[in-house]
């Protein structure tokens, strides 16, 4: 098997430069200490990526705004802009496209490629690799780094190795050169928290983990022990499935408020405006649910959950709404809330559902009417039809998603995609 | 030439058999708050680009702009059916 894994590099900054440069900008933001982060007036201010120029200030993903400015007052700092990077991302896929009809978007800048059957065709996969490489660089405008090797997990490790626009290999017969000098800490799959108690029994590179002894590894961490071992034995058996076929096991949404939510009716509407997006989504996957959880985080950072499996299957957003809320009065103990979030799971095809006798009245007159506002919304837009609890009101009548709902982050669906095959 | 990147008005011709839209004549304020109203003397070459993933027709075309024979570069932004004097 060939594998090979592609990499945009700093993917939202290197997306937003090519875009800037693109449209008579005249720095390119990748040369200079920038990065890309939320609105902070909407308490989003956290660095989402940065410029390796700014790295060396010591920036870091996922610090806040003021944090990075304090390091480098002369940050220069873009919003994000989701349509953009779905713009690239797809941009890139087709050009993946080209090569090998087996190709995994693992996320909005990462993918695996199954190269296998394309050497016939395409010949050396370095070669090929180099080739993708510079296509992306020429026609898209920005760099990928490109690891190949004989399974998904060695590629991924090798296109991690020297950034940026690089093509690496760890074939088998490489690990011990090229992966076992790795701090802990880089090996797939070993966070912070594993990597601790890995260098507590002084286990401190992958080679240190490779070569230690799989039962010991397994007692100290579990099936997870065993499956980190096997990982830094260069061990992996997963294919690259196509986006098609992964099967989706939930649905959920979250929002972060711009204030911090205090009584019990805020807290309501926002659960109602998640509820109409997870309602939305789930029936535009075409699947009802069984299981509605509910997570919230206070403002001290501090988060908890409740979740409650019913007797039944629903896809209506009224119905996870008054669920939602019965778990909301269950287990909130009064604090300020910074995070909402609602999402529902246990799903099955809604083409077929068992009614109960204790089924609420008017469920297939409600069911007609998400169908309605569904199609409504799918053709004149999201916010031409709202609940009326939210006229008048500055509360956004649905919320939740990085995209404004058009989003396919990863294995979603497109809204015109579904617009297309009703 | 510089990127100009500036929206323009512009007629332009969509063929039966052609592949891409053809520019016809086009207006835009120059540096000097002048409008200038241009037709397309010719089209030299026609590129299909993907930057940042954009689609889009790159036009390289030469006209005369004030008494001068120019060349500048059109762009048509596929997805939003938009217009820009790209380059001139």
């Amino acid at each position: 098997m060939i594998i090979m894994h592609i990499d945009a590099n700093s993917a939202y900054l290197s997306w937003t430069a090519a875009d800037m440069l693109e449209n008579g900008y005249d720095i390119d933001i990748r040369n200079i200490p920038s990065a890309i982060a939320g609105d902070p007036d909407n308490r989003h201010g956290i660095i989402l990526t940065k410029s390796t120029p700014a790295k060396r200030y010591g920036i870091k993903t996922g610090e806040s705004l003021l944090e990075a400015r304090r390091k480098c007052p002369d940050l220069k700092v873009f919003p994000p802009d989701y349509d953009l990077y779905m713009r690239c991302s797809n941009a890139m896929y087709d050009i993946l496209c080209r090569y090998s009809p087996a190709i995994q978007r693992y996320s909005v800048d990462e993918c695996f490629l199954d190269y296998t059957r394309s050497t016939l065709k395409f010949g050396d996969p370095v070669k090929a690799a180099y080739e993708i490489k510079e296509a992306v660089k020429e026609e898209l405008g920005f760099t990928v780094n490109i690891g190949v090797s004989t399974n998904k997990l060695l590629a991924k490790m090798a296109s991690e190795l020297k950034k940026p626009d690089m093509v690496h290999t760890i074939f088998p017969c490489e690990i011990e050169k090229k992966m076992w000098p790795l701090d802990i800490s880089e090996l797939f799959m070993v966070g912070r928290a594993t990597a601790g108690k890995l260098k507590a029994v002084n286990i401190n590179t992958i080679g240190d983990l490779a070569n230690a002894d799989r039962a010991l590894i397994k007692a100290l961490l579990k099936s997870h022990g065993e499956l980190v071992w096997e990982y830094a034995n260069g061990m992996d058996g997963s294919p690259v499935v196509l986006n098609e076929a992964i099967v989706q096991k939930g649905v959920g949404n979250s929002i972060t408020v711009p204030y911090d939510v205090l009584d019990m009716k805020e807290a309501r509407e926002v659960l109602l405006a998640l509820s109409e997006r997870v309602g939305m989504r789930l029936r535009a996957i075409r699947c009802i649910s069984s299981l509605v959880s509910l997570h919230l985080r206070t403002s001290e950072l501090w988060g908890y959950g409740h979740q409650v499996q019913l007797q039944r299957y629903t896809d209506s957003t009224s119905d996870i709404y008054d669920i939602a809320c019965g778990l909301l009065e269950e287990c909130w103990k009064g604090e300020s809330l910074r995070q909402i979030g609602v999402s529902v799971s246990h799903l099955s095809g809604n083409a077929d559902r068992q009614l109960t006798i204790f089924d609420r009245e008017g469920l297939e007159k409600e069911e007609r009417l998400n169908k309605t506002v569904d199609a409504i919304r799918r053709e004149f837009g999201e916010r031409v039809i709202e609940r009326a609890v939210f006229a008048n009101t500055e509360t956004d009548p649905i919320q939740g998603g990085v995209n404004d709902g058009n989003y396919l982050m990863m294995g979603g669906y497109k809204n015109e995609d579904l617009g297309a095959s009703h | 030439m510089k990127i100009l990147a500036h929206p323009i008005d512009i007629i332009a011709v969509f063929k039966e058999a052609g592949r891409h839209p053809i520019p016809y004549r086009f207006k835009y304020t120059d540096t000097d708050g002048d409008i200038c109203d241009v037709v397309i003397g010719k089209i030299i070459s026609v590129d299909e680009k993907r930057m940042a993933g954009a689609r889009t027709y790159n036009y390289l075309c030469q006209s005369e702009i004030n008494g001068v024979e120019r060349q500048y570069v059109l762009k048509y932004n596929i997805q939003e059916c938009k217009w820009q004097l790209y380059k001139i």
